[in-house]
């Protein structure tokens, strides 16, 4: 038999995934220690960061469990904070819609913000390659099992990763993603006024409901400059 | 209550993978890129846009529009030092350690 070889491309997702280690860490730990004191068991909370895999809608979860809220309220949240997806599928889906369907399941089901935004980057410059993909989401996606356990584990020793200001991470790791992708005034527009939508959503929106409401009128603003310059 | 938190777990994923592998299915037969392709790239601008400026100016679920507000000032510098250098490793350790300098020696 031939020595199976991993392909370059999925050593350099793998590779990519380290810098944001600290940002993944800092929300993995937050949820586990969060799912402790909602009284979820080590095997619960495992489980979910197996089958979810995604921290905003683990995290939301947790915090209506421990505020009472009734479980159909919980899924229809997580459905609103996790329709961003449907956006982020569609744009993966003009690089991948060759791929068989096998691996549009595997990487649906790896898909997250981070992996999208690293994806993303990768794929506008050098094009698409499913390994690079599989790489980095099978980095985060083992990352956040062990670092969602340590969190339950330890982390009441490490206390809450705010006070320490690490929830900065994500963020600050999704500065440096989003700044290099803005180039033209378009750009620019389009990312101001889905910022004043995303905080008239948050202020005038019930719970999340700014995350669908910015995203996609943000994305159609971005459309109509762009086709309004064309004509 | 163990039996219905897993039961509400797969319920949770069930939902979560329907809305990453919706598009990817619906949207590969169809010609939509050739007309719309260019819609695509403002994707990850708005939601990296939707996922940032909410967890500046309100980091603590509150809208918090001051410059008594850490994650306001962090972020403005990280915007700066992300531009500047691209560095995302340095842009992160700069971010945090003026949150904690802030707590520190400001009381924010």
């Amino acid at each position: 038999m031939k020595m199976l070889k991993p392909p370059r491309e999925f050593l350099d997702g793998l590779k990519a995934v380290t810098p944001l280690a600290l940002g993944v860490a800092s929300f993995a730990i937050a949820y586990g220690l969060l799912a402790r004191k909602a009284g979820l068991s080590l095997f619960s909370l495992t489980l979910m960061s197996f089958l979810v895999f995604a921290g905003a809608a683990q995290f939301l979860t947790i915090s209506m469990l421990i505020s009472g809220a009734p479980f159909f309220l919980i899924l229809f949240t997580t459905f609103v904070v996790n329709s961003r997806y449907f956006l982020m599928g569609a744009s993966l889906a003009s690089y991948t819609r060759r791929w068989g369907t096998r691996w549009q399941i595997l990487l649906s089901f790896l898909l997250s913000d981070e992996s999208y935004a690293l994806t993303i980057s990768y794929f506008t410059k050098n094009g698409p390659n499913k390994y690079y993909q599989l790489g980095v989401s099978l980095g985060l996606y083992i990352e956040w099992i062990i670092l969602t356990m340590i969190g339950c584990l330890v982390g009441s020793f490490l206390g809450d990763p705010q006070t320490w200001g690490l929830d900065f991470a994500l963020p600050a790791t999704f500065i440096v993603i989003l700044v290099p992708m803005i180039k033209t005034w378009k750009h620019t527009a389009a990312c101001l006024i889905t910022a004043v939508l995303s905080i008239t959503g948050l202020v005038f929106l019930p719970t999340k409901w700014y995350i669908p409401f910015a995203t996609v009128l943000g994305t159609m603003v971005g459309g109509v400059l762009e086709f309004w310059k064309q004509k | 209550m163990e039996a219905e938190i897993i039961g509400l777990i797969i319920g949770i994923a069930a939902l979560t993978f329907f809305t990453r592998f919706a598009f990817a299915v619906i949207l590969r037969k169809t010609k939509i890129f050739e007309k719309w392709g260019k819609l695509m790239i403002y994707v990850p601008i708005a939601v990296f846009t939707t996922i940032i400026v909410p967890a500046l100016l309100a980091p603590k679920e509150e809208l918090e529009f001051s410059i008594q507000n850490e994650y306001l000032i962090a972020g403005i510098v990280a915007l700066l030092i992300a531009y500047k250098t691209k560095n995302l490793v340095g842009t992160v350790i700069i971010g945090i350690s003026i949150i904690l300098v802030l707590r520190v020696l400001f009381g924010f």
